[in-house]
C-alpha cells in the first residue's frame, strides 16, 4: 500500500512539471484559465487526499489481504473476473490507491476474510448508495465520458455504475449489462414504444445506441445528449449542416423544433405530419377561388416540402424570394 | 474505397488473428476462445419491402458469424464480426497490447431503404424515376486507439479516425412554377464521405483531470447535383433554363475541447469544459465560429444535502451576409437531500437567456423549476416522482416576410409536466413498473395548447428458474390545437389574403411488446418475443369547402414475432433455428403495406 501511496506522489510531480509546457498549444483566455486551475491543483495534493471523495466509502480496521485470499471463496466470480479489463489493469496505470485485484473496488478485505464472509464488512455494491459505489468507480474512470458523473441525473436519482455495468463478467461491450439500448428501454420504456413508431432510427435494427448521440455519464447539455444537439445530429447528417446561405431559422436554433429523435408516427421524425408542421409556423398556401381550381388544394396542401424540398438549407436562390428553399 | 476500407479491415483482422494464435501458442499462460456459425436464411417478401425492413436487407442468402477471443501474458484481443449480406456487416476487432497499447476498430454496413413520393396529390408533376428504389448504404469505419507510456503513467494518447460514407440514391423534388411541370422529381445520386480525425491527451494531475482534443472533420459530397430545366420562367423568377438544384456544400470543421473535472477543497469538486472551433463552406466560404464554455461545482454538503451549481455559455457566430448567429447563456442550481430516512429530493432551478442576430425574434428567456422526489414507501415498493415547470419568454418564432403582423410558432410559453414512475417488485422473481407522463404546453399569446400523455405498464416475471417473461404495454397521446393561416395563392384576391383557423391535431399509438425465454433442459432452449404496434396520426381543418387533413392522415399497424431455438448437438456444436414474421400494414396508403417470413438456421462451432 505505502509503495502504491509514493508511486501516486511522484507520478503527481511530474504532472505539474509536463503541465506547464503544454498550455502554449492552447489559445483563448478560458483555455488558460483552466489549465491554471489544472496547475494550481495538481500542486495541493496534500489538501485534496485530506479532502478527498467524501462519499467514498471506507471499512474501519480493515486492512488489505491480496486477491489471493478472495478465490478460495469466489472462485466462480473470479474466473470470470479474470476475462474481463479489470483483471488486466496494472498498479503503474494510476487510478485507484490501493493496486488492483478485488480489493481494489471492495475494499479491504482481512475483515471478511476473518469472519468467513458477511456484506456489512466489505463493500458490497448491491448494498452501497449509487454515490458511494459511484465514487469507487471513479478513482480509475476519471476521464471521459465519466468527467460530469458527480452531478449527473443518473447518480442523483439512485442509479449508480452498478445498474448498468457488471464488472465481474462480460456480457456486452464497455461490460453494459443487457447491452446498449436493451439496458436503457429497461427504464425509459416510452423510449422503447417510440422506437416501434413507424418513422425510427436504427436502434431496435442493433445499427444504432442511446449511446450514439447520448454520453449517460454526464454532459452539459440537456437531456444528456454528447454536444450541442445540432452538432450530435451533423455526425451523421453532415449534409445539413451548412452553413448555408439561405438558411431555414429552426435548423439553425435547434433541429428537435421539428424532429423528434426517438420516433415518431410521421415519416422522417417529424413531430406531425406535413402540412401541419410547417403550418404551425408559416402561412399555408390558399386556392385562389377567382383563378379556379388549379393548382388544387390537394396539391398545395399535402407535403410541403415536395417544392420545398431543401428545408434545411441550400445556397442555391429559389425562384421568387430566394428564400424559398425550393432548389 | 469502399474496398479498401474492407481489404484494409481483413487485413488488419487477419494480421493480428495471426500474431494472436501465434503467441498463444508459443507461451505458457494463455487462453483462447474461439466459435464460428454458418446458416441460411430464407425472406419471404410480399407488399412493399422499404417499410418493412427499412434498415434490412430482406434478400435470401447464407450469413456467417464468428467471434475470437484470447489473451496471452498481459494482452489481449477480441474480434467478432457478422456477415447476414453484403450490405449487412459488422466487424469488431480489440486489441489490449500490454496495457500500453490499445486499439479498438469497427466497421459497419447497412442499407437505408428510402421512400419514393408518387406524388399523387400533384395535378402537374414530372417524375423521371418513377417505381425506382431509393436505397442508401451506410458504412462507417471507426479506428479507436491509446497509447500509455510507462513511464508517463499519468498521460493517456489517443487518436481516433472515422470515415462514415452514405452511397446510394434518394429522391430530389423541386418547382419550376408555370413554364413547365409544376414538381419535378429526380433520383440523386448520393456518395458522401465524412472523415473525422481526432487526436486527444489526458491527463491525471493529482485530484485532477484534464483532457484535450482536437477534431478535425472533412465532409464532401462527390455525386453531382440533379439538373432540372427550369424553362423560360416567369417574370420574378430567377431560375431559367437547365439548373442545378438539390446541391449539398461540401464542408470542414475544426473543433478544440478542453475538458478539466477535479476533486476541491471541502468535499466539493469541478468540472469544467471549454470548446471552441468553426465550420466552413467549401463551394461559399461562409463560415461559422462556435465556443462553448460550462462549468459546474458540485458541493457535498453533509451526507444529507450536497448541491451544484452550473453555467453554459454558447456562442456562434456567422460571417455570412444575414447569417444566423446566436449567444445562448444557461445556468442553475440543483440541491439534492436526504433528510427523511428512505426518501430522496432534489430541487433544480435553471435559466436560460438566448440572444440571437438575424432571426425573427432576437431574446428568448427560460426558465425552469424542478422538484423530485424519490421514495421507497414500503421495502418492495419504490416511487419516483418529479414536477417541472418551464416558462418561456419570447419563444422562437417565425415571422411572415411580407405581413409582419403576422407571427407563428409551435413553441410554447409555458410548460408542465408531471412524471410518476412506482415499481413494485413483492418477489425476488416478480416485478412490476408502470410509469405515467403528462405534459400541458400552452401559448396563450400564439393560441397554443397541447397535452402529451405516456403511459406504460411492464412486468417481468420468473415463473421458474429457466423461463424468464418479461412485456409492456404503451400508450401515447399527445394532442395539439393550435391556429393556422393560409395566403391566397397568387396574391390576386385582396380581401381574403388571409384565412385564421384553427387546428386540432391529434397522433396516438399504442404498443404491447412481449418477450420469453425458456431453458428447456441443459440442451435446448427456446426464445419469442413480439411486438404490436398501433399509431394514429391525423388533423381536421376546412379550407374553402376541402378538409386539408384528410390528405395527411396517418394509420398504420405493425406486428413482429420471432421464435428462436438453439440445440446444444454436443460439447462444441450447436444448432440454431429462427422464425421471423413481420407486417405493416398503412390504412391509408395502401401502396407501403407488406409482409415478410424470415426462416433461417445454421450451426455454431465452439473451436
Amino acid at each position: 500500500m505505502k509503495s502504491d501511496m509514493r508511486y501516486s506522489l511522484a507520478e503527481n510531480e511530474t504532472s505539474c512539471r509536463t503541465e506547464q509546457g503544454s498550455s502554449a498549444m492552447l489559445k483563448g483566455l478560458p483555455a488558460v484559465l483552466l489549465l491554471m486551475v489544472c496547475f494550481l491543483l495538481g500542486c495541493q495534493r496534500d489538501l485534496f487526499q485530506l479532502s478527498m471523495s467524501p462519499e467514498l466509502p471506507v471499512i474501519p480496521g480493515a486492512y488489505y489481504t491480496g486477491t489471493d485470499s478472495c478465490i478460495p471463496c469466489h472462485d466462480d466470480i473470479y474466473d470470470n473476473y479474470n476475462k474481463t479489463i479489470h483483471a488486466r489493469i496494472k498498479a503503474s496505470e494510476g487510478g485507484a490507491l490501493h493496486g488492483t485485484g478485488c480489493e481494489a473496488c471492495h475494499g479491504p478485505g482481512s475483515m471478511h476474510v476473518q469472519k468467513k464472509g458477511g456484506v456489512d464488512n466489505i463493500h458490497s455494491f448491491s448494498r452501497l448508495d449509487a454515490a458511494a459505489g459511484s465514487e469507487i468507480c471513479l478513482q480509475c474512470h476519471r476521464g471521459m465520458p465519466a468527467m460530469d458523473w458527480r452531478a449527473n441525473v443518473h447518480v442523483l436519482s439512485g442509479v449508480g455504475c452498478n445498474e448498468c455495468h457488471k464488472s465481474h463478467k462480460i456480457t456486452a461491450p464497455k461490460m453494459v449489462y443487457m447491452g446498449d439500448p436493451e439496458i436503457c428501454f429497461s427504464c425509459h420504456q416510452e423510449k422503447r414504444a417510440q422506437h416501434l413508431l413507424p418513422s425510427h432510427h436504427p436502434l431496435r435494427e442493433k445499427k444504432m445506441k442511446c449511446s450514439s448521440c447520448h454520453n449517460n455519464h454526464g454532459s452539459e447539455n440537456n437531456n444528456l445528449v454528447q454536444s450541442n444537439l445540432n452538432d450530435v445530429c451533423a455526425e451523421c447528417h453532415a449534409e445539413y449542416q451548412g452553413p448555408f446561405v439561405f438558411e431555414h431559422d429552426p435548423v439553425v436554433e435547434d433541429c428537435s423544433i421539428c424532429h423528434d429523435p426517438h420516433g415518431t408516427i410521421a415519416n422522417n421524425l417529424l413531430k406531425q405530419s406535413q402540412p401541419f408542421l410547417c403550418l404551425r409556423c408559416h402561412r399555408g398556401h390558399r386556392e385562389n377561388m377567382k383563378t379556379g381550381p388549379h393548382p388544387t388544394a390537394a396539391a398545395l396542401l399535402t407535403s410541403c416540402t415536395q417544392c420545398h424540398s431543401q428545408v434545411h438549407g441550400s445556397d442555391l436562390p429559389s425562384q421568387v424570394s430566394g428564400h424559398g428553399l425550393t432548389r | 474505397m469502399r474496398n479498401h476500407s474492407i481489404a484494409l479491415i481483413t487485413s488488419v483482422l487477419f494480421v493480428f488473428c495471426c500474431c494472436g494464435t501465434t503467441v498463444c501458442a508459443a507461451q505458457q499462460q494463455t487462453t483462447v476462445e474461439a466459435d464460428a456459425s454458418a446458416g441460411f436464411h430464407h425472406y419471404n417478401v410480399k407488399g412493399f419491402r422499404g417499410k418493412l425492413g427499412e434498415y434490412d436487407v430482406l434478400d435470401s442468402g447464407t450469413e456467417a458469424r464468428f467471434s475470437l477471443s484470447g489473451t496471452t501474458g498481459g494482452s489481449y484481443f477480441n474480434a467478432h464480426g457478422s456477415i447476414l449480406d453484403e450490405d449487412d456487416q459488422t466487424y469488431r476487432f480489440y486489441l489490449d497490447a500490454q496495457r500500453i497499447f490499445q486499439t479498438d476498430l469497427t466497421y459497419r454496413r447497412f442499407n437505408h431503404f428510402l421512400d419514393h413520393d408518387p406524388l399523387a396529390n400533384q395535378d402537374s408533376v414530372r417524375d423521371f424515376d418513377v417505381g425506382r428504389d431509393n436505397v442508401i448504404t451506410l458504412q462507417e469505419m471507426k479506428a479507436e486507439n491509446t497509447l500509455r507510456i510507462p513511464a508517463l503513467p499519468f498521460l493517456r494518447f489517443t487518436a481516433d479516425y472515422r470515415n462514415y460514407t452514405k452511397r446510394g440514391q434518394r429522391q430530389a423534388t423541386t418547382v419550376s412554377k408555370c413554364a413547365q411541370c409544376h414538381v419535378s422529381s429526380r433520383n440523386k445520386r448520393i456518395n458522401e464521405s465524412t472523415d473525422d480525425i481526432t487526436l486527444g491527451v489526458e491527463g491525471t494531475l493529482g485530484p485532477a483531470t484534464i483532457t484535450y482534443q482536437h477534431l478535425w472533420r472533412s465532409f464532401k459530397e462527390d455525386a453531382r447535383a440533379p439538373v432540372n430545366d427550369y424553362g423560360d420562367g416567369a417574370s420574378l423568377f430567377t431560375a431559367t433554363g437547365p439548373q442545378s438544384y438539390s446541391r449539398v456544400p461540401d464542408s470542414k470543421t475544426r473543433i478544440h475541447k478542453v475538458r478539466l473535472s477535479s476533486r476541491l477543497p471541502f468535499a466539493s469538486s469541478l468540472y469544467a469544459s471549454y470548446q471552441w472551433g468553426e465550420r466552413t463552406n467549401n463551394d461559399t466560404h461562409n463560415d461559422v465560429d462556435f465556443s462553448n464554455v460550462a462549468f459546474r461545482l458540485s458541493k457535498y454538503v453533509s451526507r444529507y444535502l450536497s448541491c451544484d451549481v452550473f453555467y453554459n455559455n454558447y456562442r456562434m457566430d456567422n460571417d455570412a451576409p444575414d447569417g444566423k448567429e446566436r449567444d445562448i447563456e444557461k445556468g442553475g442550481i440543483n440541491l439534492n437531500g436526504h433528510f427523511i430516512k428512505r426518501t430522496n429530493v432534489k430541487l433544480s432551478y435553471q435559466w436560460e437567456n438566448i440572444d440571437r442576430d438575424n432571426f425573427d425574434e432576437n431574446s428568448t428567456r427560460k426558465e425552469r423549476y424542478r422538484i423530485t422526489v424519490n421514495k421507497r414507501i414500503l421495502k418492495k415498493f419504490r416511487l419516483h416522482a418529479r414536477y417541472e415547470k418551464t416558462k418561456i419568454d419570447d419563444a422562437f418564432i417565425t415571422r411572415d416576410d411580407n405581413f409582419n403582423t403576422l407571427v407563428q410558432t409551435s413553441l410554447p410559453k409555458s410548460q408542465d409536466e408531471l412524471y410518476i414512475s412506482a415499481n413494485w417488485s413483492p418477489r425476488a422473481y416478480f416485478s412490476l413498473t408502470t410509469n405515467l407522463r403528462y405534459i400541458k404546453s400552452e401559448n396563450h399569446r400564439y393560441e397554443i395548447d397541447e397535452d402529451r400523455y405516456e403511459f406504460v405498464l411492464s412486468f417481468w416475471y420468473v415463473p421458474f428458474e429457466p423461463m424468464t417473461l418479461s412485456g409492456s404495454f404503451t400508450y401515447i397521446d399527445n394532442q395539439v390545437d393550435t391556429p393556422s393561416a393560409y395566403k391566397t395563392y397568387h396574391l390576386r384576391d385582396p380581401e381574403s389574403v388571409f384565412l385564421y383557423d384553427r387546428v386540432p391535431y391529434d397522433d396516438r399509438s399504442q404498443a404491447v411488446y412481449f418477450s420469453a425465454t425458456y431453458q428447456l433442459n441443459p440442451r435446448l432452449a427456446l426464445t419469442g418475443d413480439g411486438g404490436y404496434m398501433w399509431s394514429r396520426a391525423d388533423f381536421d381543418t376546412q379550407l374553402d369547402s376541402t378538409n386539408i387533413g384528410e390528405f395527411s392522415d396517418l394509420e398504420i399497424e405493425q406486428l413482429q414475432t420471432s421464435l428462436g431455438l438453439t440445440y446444444l448437438y454436443s460439447r462444441n456444436v450447436l444448432l440454431y433455428a429462427k422464425y421471423i414474421y413481420r407486417e405493416y400494414d398503412d390504412k391509408v396508403q395502401n401502396f407501403l403495406d407488406g409482409q415478410f417470413s424470415l426462416i433461417s438456421f445454421g450451426v455454431n462451432w465452439t473451436f
